[in-house]
């Protein structure tokens, strides 16, 4: 009975066709769609970005195809191992077609069980293959490079997550909007240049990098992070001034949803409460004074208030709630009368008004310069 | 058997017999069936399933801690009963095949993709053969380590929360269904989230007075319900609504967005726990079935009708070939359970009367 069940095993062992050898597995680090022609021909340029055993360089593949898939037979043709999606952390789309849309891309990308919902979405500025090809002085591959630019900055909170699970979530969500990560080509380097704005899955608006901070802190609380304000009003003088480890709250008040769906205006209300500590400051005016404190307090409320004003202006003309207001429009409302909602042409057309009450928390270790 | 179980053993028998393929997209049935925050609904059901569970606590009751087999033959001719023990066998053959059959097909979405499924479910037959070989009592002391195993799943909780946010759960009740829920079929779909609880049925020869079998389903059912509901909770916030109603599995996705920093893509690790929970199931439906054939068969060799059980399990096997063909086979195949669970415990008590009348006529 024993060299029986021994031999059931050893009999079972030779049943492993779903072998994955690690040195004859090509791991997918980055996958880049952009449109190959831009005169209305529905062709795909597909871009795979796999890294060499060492991971300090990679191997690039560039195909022109109608779907993403049929790329794919052409780089398997091409690729002497085979290629899998279990490692994709990027999945970048060139500028225009995400303006085009993407949902046909990324609904077969979360279609198959085997990427991962951390992988992130990237809308690129530049020659996406190009972008991919290029050695960095960073080190590494360009994937590698993506991968550890956009979770440090995701990490110190400047941008709210923009990885599948997140984008797949919003676009689903009819409450807010989904938002992606722009990515710049550098000569030299990539940057995270600010948030492509989507209503549903096209591109139609982006928050310059300089501002994530200030969409974060409309989109959601945040906890940690650097606030950059140039020109803040402290009397008569303007100051630019950095604030550090900030930490946000928000508060959403709106009048109320009844008559919306007969077309009555929204008037919302939000309200952000902001601390941190003031570890960067050009003024003249001595900090050591309560009093100049208080003042610079309500240069720095008014100047935050006014620049998170204008990023609403900017979903306000790209029709996009990408801060998620309609969430909470949602709520107040019965089911039946939101679902007959145009919530994106309700959204556009409201009332909002943005109020800031930014605290210092501390000034660090110095009380006057 | 000389060892009786306890309430502990009984309680975690009804929560890893629940826990099944069901879960994997509980979720989604909710939020199908019952729209926003369909919770509500599936905790208003749970207590359908409580009140079966009194109802067969209610048997037990009348019954004195006999056997369904001793009840049903007070009542009924041995040619009258046993064609009942060969449809019940055979039935709860085909749920145990099913389930492990769909939880196979399941896994081969995420691992081992291009083996022939059978050659897979034969190792999952394997296992499960190896679990039916031994009483109850061992089986029970594998329940009980399978338990630790999967309910140690349950401290990924806390990883979920960054992304959580009860904005998502809406204000709104039972709005925004699929069409079809709201529906006796929805909500009998949704009720198979709790079929297993009723083979504590057949569990009446195990138990003596100091088990408490009762206290213990109780504190199963509860506690299955309390886990169902935290799962629910946390995908409604996780996910947006509409967002659920499209994902196949929900579960897999959450288990998707677990990682640390020295591993990613766990959920391939984490998954196969799951294995534990569904081969309990097969092996406790499998023995279900063999305690009515023993019940026919009583002189039989030691491990020969479990040897044929398993084998027909294995052959059942071969009719889902699709996960389609075995999701509709499982559910539809737990419809039939839900039926049993009630009308089982019914006909038993109608057993009992008919046994009462029966002796006082002896006694006349």
């Amino acid at each position: 009975m024993r060299a029986f069940r021994w031999m059931l095993v050893l009999l079972l062992l030779t049943g492993c066709s779903d072998q994955r050898i690690l040195e004859k597995v090509g791991f997918i680090r980055t996958i880049a769609y952009d449109l190959a022609g831009r005169d209305g021909a529905k062709l795909l340029k597909v871009t795979i970005s796999i890294p060499k055993t060492k991971q300090e360089e990679s191997i690039v593949y560039s195909a022109v195809a109608r779907t993403s898939k049929q790329a794919r037979a052409i780089f398997d043709r091409q690729n002497n191992r085979r290629l899998v999606n279990g490692q994709l952390r990027q999945i970048v789309f060139g500028e225009a077609l995400a303006r085009d849309g993407i949902w046909s891309h990324l609904d077969a990308i979360m279609r198959d069980p085997s990427v991962g919902i951390h992988s992130h979405v990237v809308v690129a500025e530049g020659d996406t293959e190009r972008m991919m090809t290029k050695k960095y002085e960073q080190g590494g591959t360009a994937g590698e490079y993506i991968d550890d630019l956009l979770r440090a900055e995701s990490a110190s909170r400047d941008i709210p997550h923009t990885n599948l699970h997140s984008f797949i979530r919003d676009y689903y969500d009819d409450g807010i909007e989904p938002v992606a990560t722009i990515l710049k080509e550098l000569p030299n380097s990539l940057m995270v240049d600010g948030l492509a704005l989507f209503r549903k899955d096209r591109y139609v608006g982006r928050i310059q990098g300089v501002d994530k901070m200030y969409f974060g802190i409309l989109r959601d609380s945040v906890h940690m992070g650097d606030l950059n304000m140039e020109g803040v009003k402290m009397g008569e003088e303007s100051v630019p001034i950095s604030m550090s480890y900030i930490r946000s709250h928000r508060k959403i008040r709106f009048s109320s949803p009844k008559g919306l769906t007969q077309g009555k205006r929204l008037k919302v209300d939000i309200e952000i409460k902001l601390r941190g500590s003031m570890l960067e400051y050009y003024g003249q005016e001595p900090l050591d004074s309560v009093a100049n404190q208080r003042k610079l307090e309500a240069g720095m409320s008014k100047y935050v208030a006014k620049k998170c004003q204008s990023l609403i202006g900017i979903m306000q003309r790209s029709k996009t709630d990408s801060i998620g207001l309609g969430q909470h429009v949602r709520n107040a409302m019965h089911y039946r009368d939101w679902k007959k909602l145009d919530w994106n042409e309700t959204f556009a057309a409201a009332d909002i008004t943005v109020r800031a009450s930014v605290k210092i928390k501390d000034i660090g270790k110095l009380i006057r310069s | 058997m000389k060892e009786k179980l306890n309430r502990f053993h009984i309680g975690i028998f009804i929560y890893m017999i629940e826990l099944d393929v069901t879960v994997f997209s509980l979720p989604r049935l909710v939020a199908e069936n019952f729209g926003t925050n369909g919770w509500l609904g599936l905790l208003a059901l749970s207590l359908v399933a409580f009140a079966n569970i009194g109802l067969i606590h209610f048997v037990y009751r009348l019954g004195k801690g006999r056997s369904i087999f001793q009840i049903i033959e007070t009542a009924l001719p041995k040619w009258c009963a046993y064609p009942l023990y060969v449809l019940l066998a055979g039935f709860w053959l085909s749920v145990g095949a099913f389930i492990g059959k769909d939880f196979i097909l399941i896994f081969q979405m995420l691992a081992f993709q291009s083996t022939d499924s059978m050659l897979i479910f034969f190792m999952y037959c394997l296992m499960a053969y190896f679990l039916l070989i031994k009483d109850l009592y061992s089986i029970m002391k594998a329940v009980t380590l399978f338990f630790i195993l999967t309910t140690a799943l349950n401290g990924l909780f806390p990883f979920f929360f960054q992304e959580w946010k009860l904005i998502r759960l809406t204000t709104s009740f039972f709005q925004d269904a699929q069409p079809g829920g709201h529906s006796l079929y929805g909500m009998a779909e949704m009720y198979t989230v709790f079929v297993g609880y009723e083979l504590c049925m057949l569990m009446f020869p195990y138990v003596n007075e100091k088990s408490k079998l009762f206290q213990g389903v109780y504190f199963g059912q509860l506690f299955t319900v309390f886990l169902q509901q935290l799962f629910v909770w946390v995908s409604f916030g996780f996910f947006s609504f509409p967002e659920l109603k499209v994902l196949s599995y929900p579960l897999i996705h959450t288990l998707e967005y677990v990682e640390f920093p020295f591993i990613n893509r766990m959920e391939n690790l984490i998954f196969p726990f799951f294995l534990f929970s569904n081969l309990l199931s097969t092996v406790f439906f499998s023995f279900a079935s063999m305690l009515c054939l023993r019940r026919i068969f009583p002189q039989a060799r030691p491990k020969l009708i479990e040897f044929f059980l398993i084998l027909g399990v294995f052959l059942l096997g071969y009719i889902p070939k699709i996960l389609r063909q075995s999701e509709l086979l499982v559910r539809h195949s737990y419809f039939i359970e839900i039926g049993i669970a009630i009308v089982l415990p019914l006909l038993l008590l109608l057993f009992i009367k008919v046994g009462q009348w029966r002796q006082k006529e002896v006694k006349v």
